[in-house]
């Protein structure tokens, strides 16, 4: 039977909240006696040996493990309540603010949710005075009953999601149950819950898409407050929604260790430095450090576009050992006319913060202003495993590009699915990201309209440009200051071991001439530091400027504008054996300036 | 083995070597001072010379500020010192981008009356101009952009900061 409205006026969310709260104590406490008892056990087992050593090991042992279990559940039990209450709240607020707003205009509200004129009120002398004006008030009651019901809906799904999330929480421990009291004690039986749509995770992104348009906008936004961690990543879903989706599990990782560091009057510092103690564990402590990292990832990347909205399309925190994958759009890629994917190199991850350093916000802002007329999306992509540093020796190794371009060909090429045009796509790698980029394209099917490398130590997978498989008309672009020694690693030949799978070095230098690509100006006026490969996004580069160029759509006007440089090239004609130097031009041409639309 | 193959094997054992050591090497190494050679600033300073500038912005053109935010940013892509400050200005947008457009170009003659002059070393499609190692760019208004915005880039001059922080709201009254 579906929720009344005087059901819904007595029922207190806040009490789940407290009770959360009271049972995050009792967890702590909890915690503690499993502690000493570990302790203790281990106190016997120094000075106590023998058969009644075994015996007390042998009882005490079950009972370790039954606190144990009832402390996870508790924990379990807790997030539900934590993160229920708050939502049920708000659903609740929700239906008491319509009915509210109903009765100040003079409507009557049935329980169930049904909306009339209420006699003797404005409205209704309003109705009484012609038939046109009585039809309108009609309608107006028939559109506000279709308001207060779907909040009534709201309240109702959160509820029943509450109650399904509390009982998966303790379901561990009917087990315990019946092994503490006997098998033959009745549990409690309660109906099969209804879990609403399936969702297809095993489809592929056309048949997700086509399962996503048959819902109806109850059931979409059902799946996606009730089961947000399965439809967050899921390819072929709509952006929007799987940023809703996305978002809202990253506030849950949030919220799990914020609200429970203010229940215990701790700070969130001596919940991470000592989880367990509070009842937590490495795991959450981890998805929130990287939850924070995105949260500022969105937020940076929305202030730094002037209130462009932001969209988190890939949110898993856990992976790569705990450095997350994650990418956010600024604006939405299924509506734009371009897409720009972003992919950073060596020592970026979510946990580095790379989302919201501003390489994403500065692509949009300089492609905007190429072409203030298309609606433009980038995606600052950090999905992948990037080496940690310079001293990491995947550096040197394609194993995280090949791995990293496979995971990245799949979330860019899912984007086709779900965009409404036919969105214009240039992907941006940059330095590691360089490469990751074109073993997508060459080894796992990224289908993108162009490709700008920059800072490119080697394309590994692609002996040329033609093996990115760009369609007609697309091009490789290429942007390598002179000065930059991470685009000289090119020269050095690729190495395979045998029988480990280990390929050393990154593969072709893109700016050489033989390799087919198109270069970009990319030097720098004025850095007096000779090593130039940590600027090529910067605001004012001429790399920025011509990047922007191209992912507006415009590289046909990178000549107009000046911005096509000489490629590198040997010296002499190739004679096997004998040194032949690369001359590259670039590095006798001063940088260029003054280039304004 | 064949002479001639250790000779290879060893010079190939050798380049790999080398990238490998080049490749430890790279980008920790790779600090970019930014704007040129700038004089150190502190971080009171950094912040100061963009918030001034911004003011001074804002009062001559008699802006309608909706926003103004602050930020310090690194001045390469590793996370790393030099610093600078930056400042985004938001204002409403005009009835449409051509109205924009005049409305810059108009702005940016009244800027230059009072010593604003053009960046050409500072590369970008919008409109730039500087002033006192301060270069500000007037965003041109795009479709799905909500506001409007002129955004002051300082000096990489400050040495000081350890990483880039969070952009926050402050007033230019």
């Amino acid at each position: 039977m579906p929720v009344t409205i005087p059901q819904v006026a007595v029922a207190r969310p806040d009490g789940l909240t407290a009770a959360g709260s009271e049972l995050s104590r009792a967890a702590a406490t909890l915690a503690e006696q499993i502690d000493q008892q570990r302790a203790a056990s281990g106190m016997l087992d120094v000075g106590w040996q023998g058969t009644g050593f075994e015996a007390a090991v042998a009882k005490s042992a079950p009972t370790l493990e039954q606190l144990t279990r009832m402390y996870e559940a508790m924990s379990r039990l807790q997030t539900a309540l934590l993160d229920g209450g708050p939502e049920l709240a708000t659903r609740r607020s929700a239906v008491i603010d319509v009915v509210g707003r109903l009765c100040r205009q003079g409507w009557r509200v049935t329980p169930q949710g049904g909306v009339t004129v209420r006699p003797g009120s404005p409205l209704d002398r309003l109705a009484r005075r012609d038939p046109v004006s009585a039809v309108r008030v009609q309608q107006l009651a028939a559109a506000n009953g279709a308001i207060l019901k779907t909040a009534l809906a709201g309240f109702d799904t959160a509820d029943r999601g509450v109650a399904m999330v509390m009982g998966e929480a303790t379901a561990g421990l009917y087990g315990q149950v019946r092994q503490f009291w006997g098998a033959e004690m009745p549990l409690p039986q309660s109906p099969p819950p209804n879990l609403g749509p399936t969702i297809p995770e095993a489809a592929d992104p056309v048949e997700v898409r086509s399962w996503w348009a048959g819902l109806s906008p109850e059931d979409r936004e059902r799946v996606i407050r009730e089961r947000p961690g399965q439809l967050g990543n899921l390819d072929g879903v709509p952006v929007w929604a799987r940023s809703r989706a996305n978002i809202a599990v990253m506030h849950r990782d949030i919220d799990r260790v914020e609200q429970r560091a203010a229940v215990l009057g701790a700070t969130v510092d001596q919940l991470t430095d000592d989880p367990k103690r509070f009842g937590l564990n490495t795991t959450e402590v981890t998805r929130y450090a990287n939850a924070v990292q995105v949260r500022a990832g969105l937020d940076e990347n929305s202030k730094k576009t002037r209130g462009v909205p932001t969209f988190l399309y890939v949110y898993d925190p856990e992976v790569f050992d705990g450095q997350g994958r994650a990418a956010v759009a600024i604006g939405n890629p299924d509506e734009a006319l371009n897409t720009a994917v972003v992919v950073p190199g060596t020592g970026n991850s979510v946990t580095s913060g790379w989302l919201g350093n501003g390489d994403a916000a500065h692509v949009y802002n300089e492609t905007t202003a190429a072409d203030p007329t298309r609606r433009t999306a980038v995606v600052a992509w950090m999905g992948y495993d990037a080496p940690d540093s310079l001293g990491d020796v995947q550096v040197g190794q394609v194993g995280n590009a090949r791995v990293g371009g496979n995971l990245l060909a799949n979330d860019i090429n899912a984007l086709e699915t779900t965009n409404v045009a036919d969105s214009h796509v240039t992907m941006i790698g940059h330095s590691y990201g360089a490469t990751t980029v074109a073993d997508a394209c060459a080894g796992f099917g990224l289908r993108a309209d162009n490709v700008v490398l920059t800072g490119c130590p080697g394309t590994d997978l692609a002996g040329s440009a033609v093996d990115l498989n760009l369609p007609p008309g697309g091009q490789v672009f290429v942007g390598a200051a002179s000065t930059d020694p991470v685009t000289q690693f090119g020269h050095v030949p690729q190495v395979h071991i045998p029988a480990t799978g280990v390929t050393v070095s990154l593969g072709e230098d893109p700016a050489m001439a033989d390799f087919g690509a198109t270069r970009i100006k990319a030097e720098v006026v004025g850095w007096d530091d000779e090593m130039q490969h940590s600027g090529y996004l910067r605001p004012g580069s001429e790399a920025l400027f011509a990047i922007a160029d191209i992912a507006s759509g415009h590289s046909d006007l990178l000549d107009d504008h000046d911005m096509l440089a000489w490629r590198r090239d040997h010296l002499f004609p190739r004679i096997p054996g004998l040194p032949n130097p690369v001359i590259d031009p670039e590095l006798v041409r001063p940088a260029t300036g003054g280039h304004h639309h | 083995m064949p002479r001639r193959h250790v000779w290879r094997s060893r010079v190939r054992a050798a380049a790999i070597a080398a990238s490998l050591a080049a490749l430890t090497v790279g980008c920790d190494a790779m600090g970019v001072t930014g704007n040129g050679s700038q004089d150190a600033l502190t971080p009171d300073e950094s912040k100061a010379q963009v918030i001034d500038s911004a003011r001074e912005i804002v009062a001559a053109l008699n802006l309608d500020v909706t926003r103004a935010l602050f930020w310090r940013e690194s001045c390469n892509d590793q996370g790393e010192a030099p610093f600078r400050g930056v400042v985004s200005i938001w204002y409403p947008p005009a009835a449409t981008l051509e109205a924009s457009q005049a409305e810059v170009a108009e702005m940016v003659e009244r800027l230059r009356a009072t010593g604003w002059i053009g960046a050409d070393e500072f590369r970008t499609h919008s409109t730039a101009v500087k002033k006192n190692d301060v270069v500000a760019v007037f965003a041109p208004q795009a479709v799905d952009v909500p506001n409007r915005g002129i955004d002051l880039f300082g000096a990489c001059g400050d040495t000081t900061t350890g990483h880039a922080t969070e952009a926050q709201d402050i007033a230019l009254g």
